[in-house]
């Protein structure tokens, strides 16, 4: 067993991301999501369809890449990404799109079997982003990408699901997640521990670091105000997302507190709420999780 | 669907599995294991040619007529290598996992397969036409070079019939390479299926056992071929059985693949 109960709804525009350890599920959840894998029990929905279902004449408009890149060696990079593009039914202009998107550039026209790791990351994620597609479901699409191309393959993402598109992507790359996505799932066991904004989970949720030179004087400012804050390792902690929490003050509403009282700091940030919930997850709650009956099972 | 963004539909592909096909095609041609299969198939036949011209012993039960001996080789064992050749291109998908991304696109398990088998088929003809234009260019060379006079013109009707066979026996046995290849997912493991059942059960233990053995694939494609002494209707029932049974075994086992790999 894998999957336990899993029950995951992407909505359409969204960028949603799979995060938790090894072994939690998210990539066997990805290949029951585009049909490679049948649960044993359950129901899935993919673009309004049957995964698996044979019905229909042409491809569905779905890129993605499920661990590692699958190449056809002999091939060049450029005869690769017809292969898909034939086999997607999509013009071969296609090609040149997502060439000139990744700046691939002549490197295509070498033998993958030629390539590096961080090269042959790329290129299927090139081949992910034939169609174009309507959905990307993605794992772990940065892996062994150089900076250059991890910040490219981001902003694809990000404009992807900008233009109106979905994606769907599992990943252990916490702050990319927490920037680039829209809502994020952190699963443990086969199942989905707590889904939300990355915003907004975790015990960090809401949570604001300051820098600044008097310390003593930003926390009276802010006590002044009513907001929950504490001295940690000479930042000040402000928690804004607390359920006692009175009102949602965001960074800016803390620095005019801050700035009324004469206080202004080098440095005001969000503090990275994932990692305290993925620190949670794997610590603590993973090992409590219930067994789900039977017929829950996938 | 993202507005404004689906491509034209006129500048998409009217064959686009064929294209595909092409692609794989051309990706066989590059493959080592491809060019050393037809190489070693090729230098079996000329030597083979070569030994029996000199030797003056005939070749596959043909006496002095090289070109259809050539072509009896070319059918069997000949077949049976190419079938050997299939399970080893086809299961190197499963390797290469290109399987998966492609099932990720459209998850139609016997779109894929179909793909399989159509790339099988052309590198059958392929095949066939290479080892078939050497078996009789040869022959014809070496005939008309040793002063062979086999008295049988090089378009007789036994070389034609001999020339089919070699057809039907390439085109079977890449159909049960292929059919090993998907069903076990992999191209050792297609290839030991397919020598077990070429070599082993073929070759050594159906010849101990005189019912079966005239109800061999390979027995019937050599009389196809024009050698042995099996009814020929038998034979040729024995080729479409094999054929059938491949094709609906493999689709009908592949249409449930779960890719876990």
């Amino acid at each position: 067993m894998v999957l336990a109960g899993l029950d995951l709804r992407v909505d359409e525009g969204e960028l949603y991301g799979l995060i938790g350890p090894n072994g939690a599920g998210k990539t066997t959840a990805l290949r029951v999501a585009l049909g490679l894998l049948r649960p044993d029990a359950g129901a899935v929905r993919l673009l309004g369809r049957d995964p698996l279902s044979a019905a229909g004449a042409r491809p569905r408009r779905v890129g993605s890449l499920i661990e590692a890149p699958a190449l056809s060696p002999r091939l060049t990079g450029r005869e690769y990404l017809e292969l898909i593009a034939h086999w997607a039914h999509a013009p071969d202009a296609e090609v040149d799109r997502v060439v000139g998107l990744l700046g691939l550039g002549r490197m295509t026209d070498r033998p993958t079997a030629t390539y590096s790791t961080g090269m042959r990351q790329v290129l299927a994620t090139a081949a992910a982003l034939v169609g174009p597609p309507d959905l990307l479901v993605l794992d772990e699409p940065t892996v062994g990408l150089d900076p250059g191309h991890r910040r490219r393959v981001n902003d694809l993402l990000g404009d992807h699901v900008a233009r109106g598109g979905t994606a769907l992507l599992s990943s252990h790359q916490l702050d990319d997640a927490e920037r680039l996505c829209t809502r994020v799932g952190l699963m443990a066991a086969g199942r989905l521990v707590e889904e939300g904004p990355p915003t907004e989970l975790g015990p960090a949720a809401g949570r604001f670091e300051i820098t600044v030179g008097d310390p003593e004087a930003a926390l009276a400012a802010l006590r002044a105000r009513r907001l929950i804050c504490w001295r940690d390792n000479g930042k000040v902690l402000v928690e804004t997302g607390a359920p006692y929490q009175i009102g949602r003050p965001d960074g800016s509403a803390i620095a005019r507190v801050l700035a009324d009282a004469g206080v202004y700091p080098s440095d005001l940030r969000r503090s990275p709420t994932l990692e305290l919930a993925y620190a949670a997850v794997t610590s603590s709650l993973a090992p409590d999780l219930p067994r789900p009956p039977a017929a829950e099972v996938w | 669907m993202v507005a404004g963004r689906v491509p034209d539909r006129a500048a998409r592909h009217r064959y686009p599995l064929a294209g595909a096909v092409r692609l794989r095609a051309r990706e066989l041609a590059r493959r080592p294991v491809v060019v050393a299969a037809f190489s070693l198939q090729a230098l079996a036949v000329v030597a083979a040619e070569l030994l029996a011209a000199i030797s003056g012993e005939g070749l596959a039960g043909a006496g002095d007529d090289l070109i259809l001996g050539g072509l009896r080789v070319t059918a069997v064992p000949g077949g049976l290598v190419f079938g050997v050749l299939v399970a080893a291109v086809v299961g190197a998908e499963f390797g290469w996992a290109t399987e998966r991304a492609l099932l990720a696109r459209d998850p139609r398990r016997l779109r894929f397969a179909g793909y399989q088998l159509a790339v099988a088929a052309v590198l059958a003809l392929a095949w066939w036409a290479v080892q078939s234009l050497v078996a009789v260019t040869v022959a014809a060379l070496l005939q008309a070079g040793g002063g062979i006079a086999s008295g049988v013109a090089w378009n007789a009707p036994a070389h034609r019939a001999a020339l089919v066979a070699a057809l039907a026996a390439t085109l079977v046995y890449g159909l049960l390479g292929a059919a090993c290849a998907l069903v076990l997912r992999g191209a050792l493991a297609g290839v030991v299926a397919l020598l077990a059942y070429g070599l082993l059960g073929e070759l050594v233990l159906a010849p101990r056992w005189g019912p079966a053995s005239d109800w061999t694939l390979y027995t019937s494609a050599a009389r196809l071929a024009g050698q042995g002494t099996t009814p020929m209707a038998r034979a040729a029932l024995v080729v479409t059985l094999a054929f059938v049974v491949a094709l609906a075994g493999c689709l009908g086992l592949y249409a449930r693949r779960q890719v876990r790999d």
